[in-house]
């Protein structure tokens, strides 16, 4: 009997915690398939298109199926979040591929080869997430102007400019330098649990120390460049303020800024429709990433390599 | 294939630790040499050193007739198995094993034989498109060792390879590596802990302790003429007896004494002359456990010393006898006639022809013979 209440009780809390994660969820799917005049209406039913046409065959009434397109419609098109879109996938793609590349090789030669002030190195990389974003912003802000200057003079000979305040290029720049600490800390637990014996047995069938980090190393590693490749993914991909702060034309603008500005207008055109399906887009790869890799994520790969 | 040379090879490491001292051993070519010792005695350090993957700090080891203190482990050619596998977990058994020679850009054809022709001496070729982790403790072993014969290397070393199988399995896989050897005809150099490995398995043994050598010979003679104590006690199960006492001339033979016990042997007459010069100083008396006599049995070329029976280990085909002399206590390694039960005062005889003696205070052995 105590089972079944026990059972019961983990059953219901589950269920609850269930319906609060996966509710506000459905309830923007469903509002960005309604129209702004449907929202108003009611801000919490279901849409017409599944849930009954009030109006069935009212002269001038607006088409629900319609009405659903048209949100995205405007969105992906007029409001540019195809834009968007394609800059937010640039900016998160090229500082993933940079934040763990640079962090994993660090992180290896971290905690495989002691050095004389590795410790020193490692805690340098460490004290960067205690400093707080926003404290560097303006700094970070001139530190540009001069670096943009320096790195033109450097380059003009070759014939190329360098710009990094309103491009995306800085913006990958700017997210790389603050990812490295969190994702150096994670990548160093985890090369520090992989077994060394590894390293030797693949210098023994002929590897060199890059073979060993290529081959053996970063292929065991995977769940923890996964784990890092998930959280900077949210955080990159979901950044607002250095967005806000160093792009300025509308055209470089990631999806995050985009979505601001859509919902500013919508305080004032009120539309929205259009500011659901705006969120919608900017939610789904988040979803489609976490259901992809969360799977990965947990599944440790070292089992098997030792004794036991 | 090759002969390894080892000459007055020494291992500092950076904090100061001398591993491994002034160590020189020849291998020769198709040679099965274990170094044995207890942990901590400089025998894997020597082996690592052969493989390359620690430094020499003095002397020079060559592989061939080619010193290869600086060259790096690939260009040795040589493979290791490891005492935990080091199986690439995220690798097939056909990938681990194909590993090295892919490396070495071998044509896939050749990968592919080779991996069916190592897989088919070892029985696993039913495990080959498996992963490290689906695999049994001992099947885990024949993949390392397979991973090793692939590359047809000229030397093999074994790092304790079977000191993490259990103990029906690590009796099996020793006589397969023993059969590898002779089937394979290539040099190996095998590091274990246990001397039962080194005695069954080894062409020579390298007794090791504190990273200084302190005996190579074939088994056998190993264990008839060990060079010291440490040599005498480490070899051998149960362990050789070691009685620490004095040799006293009485009535113009020499007789072994230890004080304070009831312990007195008149030494054989072969080898009076070379003890003759020990008269009156210490020594250390070694006894193998089979050759104290139970009650029953009587000793040829023997003398006598009464002792009580302490404790009665029946092994079956033989029993063992801890006996206490009143001051020293003496294993006996008695047939399974023997009635003997604690407590008992009993006569056991020492074939005395059979005894070793050691220098008291160097431990070397004093030459009877």
């Amino acid at each position: 009997m105590a089972g079944t209440l026990r059972k019961t009780l983990i059953y219901a809390a589950l269920l609850t915690w269930l319906a609060l994660v996966v509710l506000p969820l459905v309830w923007v799917v469903f509002n960005s398939l309604r129209s702004s005049q449907e929202i108003f209406q009611n801000p919490f039913g279901i849409p017409w298109l599944f849930g009954g046409f009030p109006y069935e065959g009212v002269e001038g009434a607006p088409d629900p199926a319609e009405a659903a397109v048209r949100n995205y419609e405007t969105a992906w098109v007029s409001s540019q979040f195809s834009r968007f879109f394609v800059n937010s996938i640039i900016v998160t793609g090229a500082s993933l591929a940079g934040i763990l590349a640079f962090a994993a090789m660090a992180s290896y030669i971290l905690a495989r080869f002691p050095f004389r002030g590795s410790r020193l190195l490692f805690l340098y990389f460490i004290s960067g997430m205690m400093i707080p974003a926003q404290l560097v912003l303006v700094p970070l802000f001139f530190q540009f102007t001069y670096m943009s200057d320096w790195g033109s003079a450097a380059l003009r000979p070759l014939g190329y400019e360098l710009q990094l305040h309103d491009t995306l290029t800085g913006l990958v720049i700017i997210y790389i330098a603050l990812s490295l600490p969190f994702t150096i800390l994670v990548l160093t637990g985890f090369f520090r649990s992989l077994p060394g014996t590894l390293r030797e047995a693949g210098i023994m069938d002929g590897c060199g120390e890059y073979r060993v980090f290529w081959h053996i190393m970063l292929p065991l590693a995977k769940p923890g460049i996964i784990t890092a490749a998930i959280f900077n993914f949210l955080g990159i991909w979901n950044e607002y303020l250095f967005a806000l702060v160093f792009i300025n034309t509308e055209s470089k603008s990631t999806l995050p800024l985009g979505l601001a500005s859509v919902s500013m207008q919508a305080q004032y055109r009120s539309d929205f429709g259009l500011m659901f399906a705006g969120l919608v887009i900017v939610l789904a790869p988040t979803l489609v990433v976490y259901m992809l890799l969360q799977r990965r994520l947990t599944k440790g790969i070292t089992v098997g390599a030792l004794k036991g | 294939m090759a002969r390894v040379d080892l000459r007055n090879v020494g291992k500092v490491y950076p904090g100061g630790v001398q591993a491994v001292r002034d160590a020189s051993l020849t291998v020769e070519d198709k040679e099965f040499v274990v170094l044995v010792g207890p942990s901590g005695c400089g025998k894997s350090t020597a082996l690592r050193m052969i493989a390359g993957l620690e430094s020499v700090t003095t002397g020079e080891i060559l592989i061939g007739e080619e010193c290869v203190n600086d060259a790096a482990p690939k260009d040795r050619d040589i493979a290791m198995v490891f005492q935990n596998y080091a199986l690439y977990p995220h690798m097939t058994v056909y990938k681990n094993m194909a590993f090295g020679l892919t490396l070495r850009r071998f044509p896939r054809k050749e990968i592919k034989a080779r991996v069916a022709e190592a897989a088919e001496i070892l029985g696993i070729e039913h495990l080959l498109n498996r992963k490290p982790k689906a695999l049994s403790g001992g099947e885990r072993q024949r993949v390392a060792v397979g991973r090793a014969i692939v590359r047809q290397p000229k030397v093999f070393l074994f790092d304790e390879p079977l000191s993490n199988l259990d103990a029906k399995l690590r009796v099996q896989m020793r006589a397969e590596i023993s059969k590898l050897h002779r089937r394979l005809r290539a040099t190996m150099i095998y590091v274990t802990h246990d001397q039962v490995e080194a005695m069954t398995m080894g062409d020579r043994i390298v007794v090791m302790r504190e990273g200084a050598i302190q005996q190579i010979a074939p088994p056998m003679e190993l264990y008839n003429r060990p060079a010291n104590t440490f040599v005498a006690g480490f070899i051998g199960s149960p362990p050789m007896n070691l009685v620490d006492g004095v040799l006293e001339a009485a009535n113009g033979s020499l007789r072994f004494h230890r004080a304070e016990s009831r312990l007195s042997l008149t030494v054989a007459p072969e080898h009076q002359a070379a003890l003759e010069r020990y008269t009156g100083r210490p020594v250390s008396l070694g006894v193998r456990p089979e050759h104290i006599m139970g009650p029953a049995e009587a000793a040829a070329n023997g003398d006598s010393f009464s002792a009580r029976v302490d404790v009665v280990e029946p092994m079956g085909a033989e029993i063992n006898l801890y006996l206490d002399t009143g001051g020293a206590m003496l294993t006996a390694r008695v047939g399974p006639g023997a009635r003997c039960a604690p407590g008992e005062e009993r006569t056991f005889n020492v074939a005395m022809d059979r005894v070793h003696y050691f220098d008291a205070a160097a431990g070397d052995a004093i030459p009877t013979r």
